[in-house]
């Protein structure tokens, strides 16, 4: 080998450096293009967070949602920002609050010219896009571009039915006779993720299950009859229908709250048969390991607490939601629980981050990505929890703050506001606000309230 | 409108609304029971006496309009007197309705509200089915004593009846009463958004 010269040596140096850079360059971001997950959010409706059978329920089997738990992420302390179907459904989309994407209740529209959903930017990340099932947000149904499949359904104003219910299928209505809307819709949502493509995919599976009128599968009928039912709240009776206003819910007045509770356990067993499927799909298709899945449901419900059967205020029960995350790529000591609070408007963020898309800056959650690899054990002290009235259903319109350990909550009306201790008085029996401790911590709740609310104050 | 019944003594306007005030009272008792059963602590207990005072409560909701109509007739009181006295508790129950929820509505909802078809505006279609029917029976009773001269079916209130029949299908178990709910909520936004 002929000795090199000084210059020749830097020169060689030089060229060996920028060849490096760039080589190393160019592999990484093929690299990353490769390593981009596929995505599946698969969202329930009014789901309570502790049906699940891993959450020590009497008798609910869910061996589905078990194995996510076994296999990710559980955040055990998973909350909605608004117990309300619409609303958040848009902040799941979006990112953001009520307040800022103006879907406040099930009446007021979605504005297609001002809100952008999360799969703009997932697009431009190289994704392909499907929304299958219920987009249920008032105003016609929306032309979402960055979408490539969208089947949806409009009957009962959105709510869609469990049998026969005819989908919009990119447009065209369907008649779906003799389907069952659980399976119809995984049946979709699996003929998508099954699709031959270079891209990776992102599938949002939006169902029914378990919104009222409860209906299972003929299969799955009546499989809970038989079974104990003396773990519902002491308030809980049979005909909490017939009290003024509860009606209207949805829940059929002329079935009592046992039946009605058992056909909501057999429908979401429903819905976990159809999810071990799915799962199951994936498995065959070799794409587990590098598929993102996160479950939510968009609020959770009360059954009897405060004899109420619904969803519409603060309580614990129906602002808790179920939320789990499973990427065997990505998540450091999968099998895990996770006690930091974590929302809705956390899911846009959190897909963007894990598909290395761009960011959506009018967001206000926050990526979990960090709490996924176990950087970081929280990524807030507290929330704004907001709803809006929503006539005819009888609750005021109300503003709060929900701190790790209490929640404040303001009430348009005569109500009173209240600070309640979360963990010792989950019922929101024992208002602290005129007690020594509730007046040390109103002037920082109220400062909180304002801050997220952009100065509104408790809205009186 | 001609009264068509003989020989029932006309009672003092107090007397003949007499009825109507008792069961006006009867449910404000029931009312005020099943606001107050908190205080019972054994889980059973509690569960039976909110059940039963429930049910009892809807029926008495629902019925009492039938027996009112019924003992006002028996005190002398007109047509006009025994659809009063008998949408009397149904009116009461309306109002009280109205003043709970303008803690959330406003004036104009609050009064739109009672258009819902639980529990209002479904208890009076109920209730003017049932003073119908009611009043056939009256006829039927009273022709049977020779005390009511008329037919005992006639057009109006067989009309009612059969109208209050379809109108309750369709708001409670036509689509489960989706529908109902959907045009109601429709009028709600032309009106008020």
């Amino acid at each position: 080998m002929k000795n090199m010269t000084r210059r020749e040596l830097l020169s060689m140096t030089g060229k060996l450096a920028v060849g490096a850079t760039v080589a190393g360059l160019v592999p990484k971001n093929l690299f990353a293009r490769e390593q981009q997950p596929n995505i599946i959010f698969i969202l329930t409706d009014d789901q309570r967070w502790d049906h699940l059978g891993c959450m020590g329920h009497p008798f609910l089997k869910t061996p589905g949602m078990d194995r996510l738990v076994r296999e990710g992420v559980h955040f055990t302390n998973a909350f909605c920002t608004t117990s309300l179907c619409s609303p958040s459904r848009a902040s799941f989309l979006t990112g953001q609050y009520a307040h800022n994407h103006g879907v406040k209740d099930n009446l007021s529209a979605w504005d297609n010219e001002k809100n952008r959903t999360f799969f703009d930017n997932i697009k431009e990340a190289g994704y392909r896009n499907a929304f299958i099932g219920k987009w249920h947000m008032p105003g016609k149904i929306p032309k979402i571009n960055s979408l490539d499949r969208f089947i949806t359904f409009d009957a009962s104003g959105g709510q869609g039915y469990y049998y026969n219910c005819p989908l919009i299928i990119d447009g065209v209505k369907t008649e779906r006779p003799g389907k069952y809307i659980t399976t119809d819709l995984t049946d979709y949502a699996i003929e998508f993720i099954k699709e031959k493509s270079k891209k990776p995919f992102c599938l949002y599976l939006s169902h029914k299950a378990v919104h009222s009128p409860w209906r299972p599968p003929k299969d799955l009928d009546g499989i809970y009859k038989n079974e104990d039912l003396s773990f519902l709240p002491k308030e809980t009776f049979s005909f909490i229908s017939l009290l003024s206003g509860k009606a209207i819910e949805g829940a059929p007045p002329f079935l009592t709250t046992e039946q009605n509770y058992r056909r909501y356990c057999e429908s979401l067993t429903a819905f976990d048969r159809e999810l071990v499927r799915l799962l199951g799909e994936l498995d065959r298709l070799g794409i587990t390991r590098n598929t993102a899945i996160v479950l939510a449901s968009d609020n959770g419900y009360s059954w009897g607490e405060h004899m109420d059967v619904g969803k519409r205020d603060a309580s614990e029960v129906n602002i808790r939601i179920p939320f789990v995350i499973r990427y065997p790529r990505g998540i450091a000591n999968p099998g895990r629980r996770s006690e930091g609070m974590v929302l809705n408007i956390d899911l846009a963020p959190t897909l963007l981050d894990l598909a290395g898309a761009a960011p959506k800056r009018d967001s206000d959650g926050i990526s979990l990505k960090p709490m996924l690899e176990n950087r970081k054990e929280k990524v807030r002290d507290s929330f704004l929890y907001e709803y809006f009235k929503d006539f005819p259903y009888n609750v005021p319109e109300q503003y709060g703050v929900r701190t790790e350990n209490h929640i404040y909550m303001a009430y348009q009306g005569r109500r009173k506001a209240g600070i309640f201790d979360v963990n010792k008085d989950p019922g929101y029996r024992n208002n602290l606000i005129d007690t020594p401790e509730g007046q040390r911590m109103l002037p920082e709740m109220k400062r909180l309230l304002a801050q997220y609310r952009g100065g509104a104050g408790d809205g009186k | 409108m001609e009264n068509k019944y003989r020989h029932i003594e006309k009672a003092s306007f107090l007397k003949r609304f007499m009825p109507a005030g008792a069961a006006l009272l009867g449910w404000l008792v029931l009312h005020l029971i099943s606001e107050n059963l908190g205080w019972i602590e054994n889980r059973g207990t509690y569960k039976l006496a909110m059940n039963t005072v429930h049910v009892v409560l809807f029926f008495y909701l629902a019925f009492n309009g039938f027996f009112v109509y019924r003992a006002m007739l028996m005190k002398g009181a007109n047509l006009v007197e025994r659809i009063a006295g008998s949408y009397m508790t149904p009116l009461a129950y309306a109002i009280k309705e109205i003043i709970r929820v303008s803690e959330f509505f406003t004036v104009g909802e609050s009064f739109f509200y009672c258009l819902l078809t639980y529990p209002v505006l479904g208890l009076f279609v109920w209730q003017a089915g049932l003073l119908a029917t009611s009043e056939m029976l009256c006829r039927k009773y009273y022709k049977k004593r020779n005390r009511y001269e008329g037919n005992t079916v006639a057009a109006v209130p067989l009309a009612i009846s059969i109208f209050s029949l379809i109108a309750l299908y369709f708001l409670f178990l036509y689509d489960d009463g989706g529908t109902a709910f959907y045009i109601y909520m429709e009028s709600y936004k032309m009106i008020f958004k």
